[in-house]
This record gives structure tokens, C-alpha cells and sequence, in this order.
């Protein structure tokens, strides 16, 4: 079965960026946490609580992939898209269409940063925010 | 013979969560034997106390002794 | 600069409001973090004038592995100290590191001082010195709020702000870093304050490719691994430091009272573990720390009549649970927030402040100083007093608080009451009397505090009191931690961070060391910093130690002030001898 990934424990987040470190680093080869898919704020400033924005993994229909112009993001089995860098013209339709604002840009790249559902970043977290959960394929 | 031991809110991670233990012990114990093998590691070990005064670790315990383990001091 | 041979300094004068950025190849050798920013501080002081002279320099610098291995967060800011007249060196986590990596400067060298209050924006493409006439008086929160409503990048910012005590110079104001996180000790804040530079917002998001992904990540992960198997993380991250009390106050060694007493009768009322029932609401971290130590506290405040309430939160850990809790005879975990959330809204070291008072309540009581002087009844356990005392003190109400605002030593030499001013080089002193260690590390370490050496964490692992011993393994230490602190590591996780680790950290981000270069680059750094007290009049012979030292009690009993003036002399021999040597 496909795996998705599920920020369901945030109240536990102590707001470390490991998370989002690691997945820059793995997915990105970058130091940067900009480059990372997943981004954790808090919302009003550091006395308000930790929240993550991160693709939710759609299933069925995929805002960002209906807006893309060129195909560039296909549906991945389980929910969320897989982008294909070199159909993208980097017109940042996706980034809009998704109402989460999960959809990332990656300004040196002119490309979007997309959700790979890789895992590697709850692996990382050292809190239990983050899961990978099994789903039905809806392909 | 019974001693007592207690175990502060932060070692007793190691005891199962329990406080204050009753243990029999036969022959001449350690109060470091006995804070041992109630389970704290070696390591998490600042001091002991047995009966309030603090003690070495090779102090032979007596009847009804009440140990005290502390977590070492820990900071930057 | 991570991957380059050169340190990236980014040089802002205040009262030209000009920048300047310098590539310094000739830095690389000190690695990063302290390192540099003591080379930097040597280089632009002006010894010839005035510790507050708007042409003295403020240092900040991050270290060679920052953000990019875990608990690798601080970063550091040199200094002529306002407060004890020599080095000023204090630290601070939040996300200040991980956004100067980012925007891409390994230091920052501040000189001159703006005529009208400004702070600066400090970004990868664009610095700017913006009007702060409008936050002048604004209380470290409140600034923190408006300067997080007016400037992009949330997520990857950090704002750094003084308080009303900085902008009124008082000698131990602290600068706040991310709400939570503070360069605490040694009058940073004044600094600032004197500077008329209220806060700084730096955005770091840069593109930065890793270099040899393969080697970089596989030590990261072993650190990683480290750091979340072994139990620092439950030490830290569970009840945190405060967890001292409990052992410190059963062992003798929790500095009450101004340390009449070495035991706290109330001290199970603000132990970790009553905090941790009553109090505490969630944990936090810095950027690139897995551990989470920093642990969030909140009480209920009544602010009218009639069931009107409001919840406050303030972060606490040991050493504030000491200078404003047992150091002040306090006896509940909501009044030591209490006095907690007054010093950080007017942006005070908690540690000089509590102790200060300590001097100051023990003076009133021997009518030293008189109730005219202090406006309010200081008394130990009179929460009330103490809040308006400290208000009194940021705001310097008259002139006795206006002394008061220099520290325990200035106000001592002056109203008397030397033998119970609690401090080492003048600054105040930390939690710990544990012994020898406490006594003599805080009094040598180069920025007199605990953490230079961390000596009493040598009086609790030394089976037996031995001399030698003690000042070698403190001299070793001393060194040791300019080295780390070059990276710059949270101290916490030193234990994780061995030589080992060190080099394959270093040498995955390719940098090519030995063993031998890290004992030399932590010699390098002491001898930079011991020759920079020199040039600011410092004088390791003529400190003097608080007779109460030698009256109460510490944890390793009964302490002897001719042992500890000979303890000084020995460790005196030993840098005389360094400095006598050429550098490796
Ligand atoms: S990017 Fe947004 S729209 Fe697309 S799959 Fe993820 S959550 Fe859904
Ligand atoms: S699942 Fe993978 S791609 Fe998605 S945020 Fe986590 S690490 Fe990044
Ligand atoms: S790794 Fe976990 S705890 Fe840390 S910021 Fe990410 S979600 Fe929060």
C-alpha cells in the first residue's frame, strides 16, 4: 500500500526545523530550508503554537495538478502529485491552485517544490509530529 | 534485612516510576548496590544520601537505613 | 563561510549608516564563532576610549557547523562588558544562527551610533538602517510584535531587541533573541542601548547546495542518532535544568538568600518537578536542535476586579529558578514567573538582576542602605517589593537604583557590603556552590562565568579534592570550550560532541583538521581573549572573592578562602606560561 504523510501530532512540535533541514538536505542536496516541502511556522509569532504546511496529499483530484498547464505534475498513487521537472516551465499555477499553500517555489530553480511523501523528514522529527500512513491506492 | 529507598522525580524513569521502594536485601550491601539494582544506571548517579546525610557510595547499609538517590547536576 | 576558505564579515556603521562586506581569508584559522569574533573584537576596539564610546565595536558570530548539525545552534556576541569594565562574550540560540548562515555572513562588526533610535534589516540581498523612534521605550515583547508585523520572512527570521533597561544603560541589561532565547550576561543590551540600535531582523534564505552529500549526511545522522539515544535528550528536554534544584538543594549547594544559606527550606516549591505540575505548557527548540530544552511556563494573572484573568507565559529554566527564586528566599513557582516575566518585558540579565537584589535586600537589612534609598520594603520571599525594585532599576528611579543598575560590585563599593556582593570579576553569580570549582572556574574563565570552564560540574565528578587537579582540568576546560564554542555548540550537548565527532563533522563540510589543529585553535582563541582583557585593564591578580564564599557552606563542605587564593595563583602560573609561549 501507498504511503502518505500525516502531520497529525503538531502539538507536540518544539519547533525545531530538523524536519525541514533534513528534507532539504536529502530531497535537495541543500543546506537551505527554503528548498524544504514541508514548512513549520507558528502562527502569531513564537508564543503561538507550531503548525506545518505541507501537501495534505490529495486524493482523487489534485488542484495543482489540474492547474498545470503542462503536465508537469502527475498524480501519485495514494494522493499528492510527483513533479516532472523537465515538463515544468516553472509558471507557479500550482502554487496558487493549492488552497493550502503547500505548494512551494523554489526561486533558484524556477520550479515548484513538491511533497515527494518520502518520509524522511518524520523519520527525522524527534517528536512524533509527523507519520507516514498507509492508504489505498486511488489510482 | 529492610532498607528503604526513594527516587526523585527524575530517576525514577528507571524504577518504573515507582518512589519509594522497600527492599530486602541478605548480607552486607552497598547503598550503591542496592540504588543499582533497583535499576538506576551508574551514570545518572550524582550522590546518595542514607538518612539524610550524604554518604560514599561504599556505605554498608543497616537495618531500616532510608536511601535517597539524586540525579547528577546538569547544565551548560 | 561553509565550503570556502574565508570568513564573510559584514561590517555596519551606525552613525554613517554605511556597509562594508570583507572576505578575510586571514580569519579562516580561527575556524568560526568565538574564534573569529575574538580576532574581530582585538582588532576594532579602541582601548583608549571609553567602554561605551559609539566607536567601540559589538562582535556577533556564528560558528563553523552552525544549523547544519544538530545542537549545533548558538551564536555569539564579543564585547566590551558595561558591567565588569573587560571582555563581554555571551550566547544565544533561537534561530539568530541558522538565518545569519542563510543570509550568508559568518559575523557581523557594528561600530558607531546612531543619532535617533534605528534597527537594522539584514538579509541575503539588502541591509538596512531603518526609524525605531516609535519603539524607543517599547518593552522586548511588544518590539519583537511590531518589528514581526512590518518585515517579511516569517519562518526564517530572527529579530533580536533590547528593552527599556538597554535603552537606559543599565550594566546588565540582556538583549532578546526570539522571544524565548537571550545574550543574557554582561550588559550586551547597554551596548546596544548606547548604539540607539533597538533591534535587528535578519531573513536568512539563500540557496545552498551541499558539497559531499554522501559524507556530510552519514555524520549527520550518527550525530543525530547520538543525540536522541542518549539521555541528554531526556535530561534536557523532560523537566529540564531545573531538575538542580532538587539535588543541589539536598546536597548543600543552591545558593539562598543571597547565600546566608546553602539550603532552600522551600525548595521543593520551585523544583523542576513542581514546575513541571503547575506551570509548564509546552517545550520549544532552536533551530536545529532535536533536544527541545527550552521549557515554557505559564501563570494566571488578575488584571481587574472580578474574575478577569489572563494567562502569561515566560520560559524558565535552573538558573532563573535560582537567582530569582531560592537567591531570593521566593517560595512558589507562579511568583518566580512573576519576577521572571518583569525582567524579560524590560529586557534584564535575570541571573545579575536576582543576585543584585540579593545584595541589596541583604544591605537594607543592615542598614546599609535605607528605605528612603529603596522605595520599597526588599525583604526575602516579598515578591511585590521585588517587581517594583526591578522596575525601579531599568527605569533608574533615583539614585540609588541608579547605582544599583551598575551591579552587586559597584553598588558595594559604595554603600559597603563587599563581603556579601556575590560576585566573581564583577560579574554576578551563577546557581552553583558546589565547591572549589565554583569558586575559582567563574572567577578565572575569561568572561567570568560558570560556563567558561564549567567548574562546578568538576567539584561534582572529582572523587577527591585535589589541587593540581582541579586547575589543570579547569585550564583544560577553559580551552577546550573557546574550541567549541568556535563551532558553536549548545554546551549541553558537549558530551556528544567528542574530538571525534568534531573532526568528522568538520571534515564532511571540508574542512581538513587534525586533533592537533583543534587543540591549537582553542589555544589560539584563549590567548586572542586573555590578550584582550589585558588591553581593557584586566588583572588576574588583583580579583577578590566574597567572604561569604567561606562562611556558607557548599556542597563539598566548608571552604577555605587562603586554598582558594592559592588555587587562583596556581591557575595565574599557568596562563602567565601559555602567554610566555609562541603560538602552535
Ligand atoms: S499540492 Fe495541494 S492540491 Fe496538490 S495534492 Fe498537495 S495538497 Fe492537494
Ligand atoms: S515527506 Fe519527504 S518530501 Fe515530503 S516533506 Fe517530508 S521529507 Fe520532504
Ligand atoms: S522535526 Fe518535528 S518537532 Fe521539529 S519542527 Fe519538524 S515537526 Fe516540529
Amino acid at each position: 500500500m501507498p504511503k502518505v504523510l500525516k502531520a497529525e501530532g503538531m502539538n507536540k512540535c518544539i519547533g525545531c526545523f530538523t524536519c525541514m533541514l533534513a528534507c532539504a538536505g536529502v530531497n535537495h542536496r541543500n543546506h537551505s530550508i527554503s528548498k524544504s516541502a514541508i514548512k513549520v511556522r507558528t502562527s502569531g509569532g513564537l508564543q503561538g503554537k507550531f503548525v506545518s504546511v505541507v501537501c495534505l496529499a490529495c486524493k482523487d483530484e489534485r488542484a495543482c495538478a489540474e492547474a498545470c498547464p503542462s503536465g508537469a505534475l502527475e498524480k501519485r498513487p495514494g494522493g499528492g502529485v510527483i513533479l516532472k521537472k523537465e515538463k515544468c516551465i516553472g509558471c507557479r499555477k500550482c502554487e496558487s491552485a493549492c488552497i493550502v499553500g503547500a505548494v512551494h517555489f523554489d526561486e533558484d530553480e524556477n520550479k515548484p517544490i513538491i511533497c515527494k511523501h518520502c518520509g524522511v523528514c518524520a523519520k527525522f522529527c524527534p517528536h512524533e509530529c509527523l507519520e507516514m500512513e498507509e492508504t489505498a491506492n486511488d489510482l | 534485612m529492610k532498607v528503604y529507598l526513594e527516587v526523585g522525580s527524575f530517576l525514577k524513569r528507571f524504577t518504573s516510576e515507582q518512589t519509594n521502594l522497600e527492599i530486602n536485601i541478605s548480607g552486607d550491601k552497598t547503598a550503591a548496590e542496592v540504588v543499582l539494582s533497583a535499576g538506576v544506571p551508574e551514570e545518572e548517579i550524582g550522590f546518595i544520601t542514607v538518612n539524610g546525610q550524604k554518604v560514599d557510595s561504599d556505605y554498608v547499609l543497616k537495618e531500616n537505613d532510608i536511601i535517597r538517590v539524586y540525579p547528577i547536576i546538569v547544565g551548560g | 563561510m561553509i565550503y570556502e576558505k574565508y570568513i564573510r564579515v559584514l561590517y555596519l556603521d551606525l552613525t554613517t549608516k554605511k556597509i562594508r562586506i570583507e572576505h578575510r581569508k586571514d580569519l579562516y584559522s580561527y575556524l568560526g564563532g568565538v574564534g573569529v569574533a575574538s580576532k574581530l573584537l582585538e582588532e576594532n576596539l579602541k582601548p583608549e576610549l571609553d567602554p561605551m564610546d559609539p566607536q567601540q565595536p559589538v562582535i556577533f558570530a556564528i560558528g563553523a557547523a552552525s544549523t547544519i548539525f544538530p545542537v549545533v545552534t548558538k551564536t555569539v556576541a564579543m564585547f566590551w562588558s558595561p558591567l565588569t569594565g573587560e571582555l563581554g562574550e555571551s550566547y544565544a540560540g533561537g534561530r539568530m544562527a541558522m538565518t545569519l548562515f542563510l543570509a550568508g555572513y559568518d559575523a557581523i562588526v557594528i561600530t558607531g551610533s546612531s543619532s535617533k533610535p534605528t534597527y537594522i534589516t539584514i538579509s541575503r540581498n539588502n541591509v538596512e538602517f531603518k526609524d525605531a523612534r516609535a519603539f524607543w521605550g517599547l518593552s522586548c515583547d511588544e518590539v519583537g510584535r511590531v518589528v514581526r508585523e512590518r518585515e517579511p520572512g516569517g519562518g526564517k527570521r530572527s529579530i533580536i531587541r533590547i528593552g527599556p533597561a538597554g535603552e537606559n544603560l543599565v550594566s546588565y541589561a540582556c538583549v532578546c533573541v526570539d522571544t524565548y532565547r537571550h545574550f543574557g550576561r554582561l550588559g550586551l543590551g547597554a551596548v546596544l542601548g548606547s548604539k540607539k540600535l533597538k533591534a535587528i531582523s535578519i531573513v536568512g534564505d539563500r540557496d545552498l547546495p551541499i558539497k559531499n552529500f554522501k559524507d556530510y549526511f552519514k555524520v549527520y545522522q550518527e550525530i543525530y542518532n547520538k543525540v536522541t539515544d542518549t539521555s541528554i535528550m531526556s535530561k534536557y528536554h523532560d523537566a529540564g535544568t531545573p531538575v538542580n534544584i532538587e539535588p543541589l538543594n539536598a546536597a548543600g549547594g543552591l545558593p539562598t538568600k543571597n547565600l546566608r544559606q546553602n539550603v532552600f527550606e522551600h525548595g521543593d516549591k520551585i523544583s523542576g518537578e513542581t514546575f513541571a505540575h503547575k506551570n509548564l505548557v509546552r517545550k520549544m527548540a532552536c533551530t536545529g536542535c532535536p533536544v527541545g530544552c527550552i521549557h515554557i511556563g505559564q501563570f494566571r494573572r488578575e488584571f481587574d476586579k472580578g474574575h478577569e484573568y489572563e494567562a502569561v507565559s515566560v520560559s524558565y529554566d535552573y538558573e532563573l529558578l535560582f537567582a530569582l527564586g531560592s537567591f531570593l528566599g521566593i517560595k512558589s513557582s507562579d511568583e518566580v514567573l512573576q519576577l521572571i516575566e518583569v525582567v524579560e518585558k524590560l529586557g534584564l540579565d535575570a541571573m545579575s538582576t536576582g543576585v543584585v537584589l540579593g545584595w541589596a535586600t541583604e544591605a537594607l537589612a543592615k542598614n546599609l542602605i535605607t528605605l528612603e534609598q529603596t522605595l520599597v520594603p526588599l525583604a526575602f520571599g516579598n515578591t511585590q517589593a521585588y517587581i517594583t525594585a526591578i522596575e525601579y532599576i531599568a527605569y533608574k528611579k533615583n539614585e540609588f537604583y541608579s547605582i544599583l543598575a551598575q551591579g552587586a560590585e559597584k553598588a558595594s563599593e559604595i554603600y559597603g557590603g563587599k563581603e556579601f556582593a556575590m560576585t566573581f570579576g564583577k560579574n554576578e553569580m551563577p546557581g552553583y556552590h558546589t565547591g572549589y570549582g565554583s569558586v575559582i572556574g567563574p572567577t578565572v574563565g575569561a568572561r567570568h562565568s560558570h560556563l567558561c570552564n564549567g567548574g562546578y560540574s568538576i567539584d561534582q565528578s572529582m572523587k577527591e579534592f585535589d589541587k593540581e587537579k582541579l586547575v589543570e582540568k579547569l585550564f583544560k576546560e577553559e580551552k577546550e570550550r573557546c574550541m567549541l564554542n568556535s563551532l558553536i555548540i549548545c554546551l549541553f550537548a558537549r558530551k556528544v560532541y567528542d574530538r571525534e565527532t568534531i573532526l568528522a563533522a568538520l571534515n564532511s563540510i571540508d574542512y581538513n583538521l587534525t586533533n592537533e589543529d583543534l587543540d591549537a585553535i582553542g589555544e589560539r582563541i584563549y590567548k586572542t581573549k586573555l590578550r584582550i582583557k589585558k588591553m581593557m585593564g584586566y588583572d588576574g591578580k588583583n580579583v577578590r572573592f566574597p567572604k561569604r564564599l567561606f562562611e556558607t557552606p557548599s556542597m563539598s563542605g566548608q571552604l577555605d578562602e587562603k586554598v582558594a587564593y592559592e588555587l587562583l595563583d596556581m591557575y595565574n602560573k599557568k596562563v602567565e606560561e601559555m602567554m610566555a609561549k609562541e603560538d602552535a
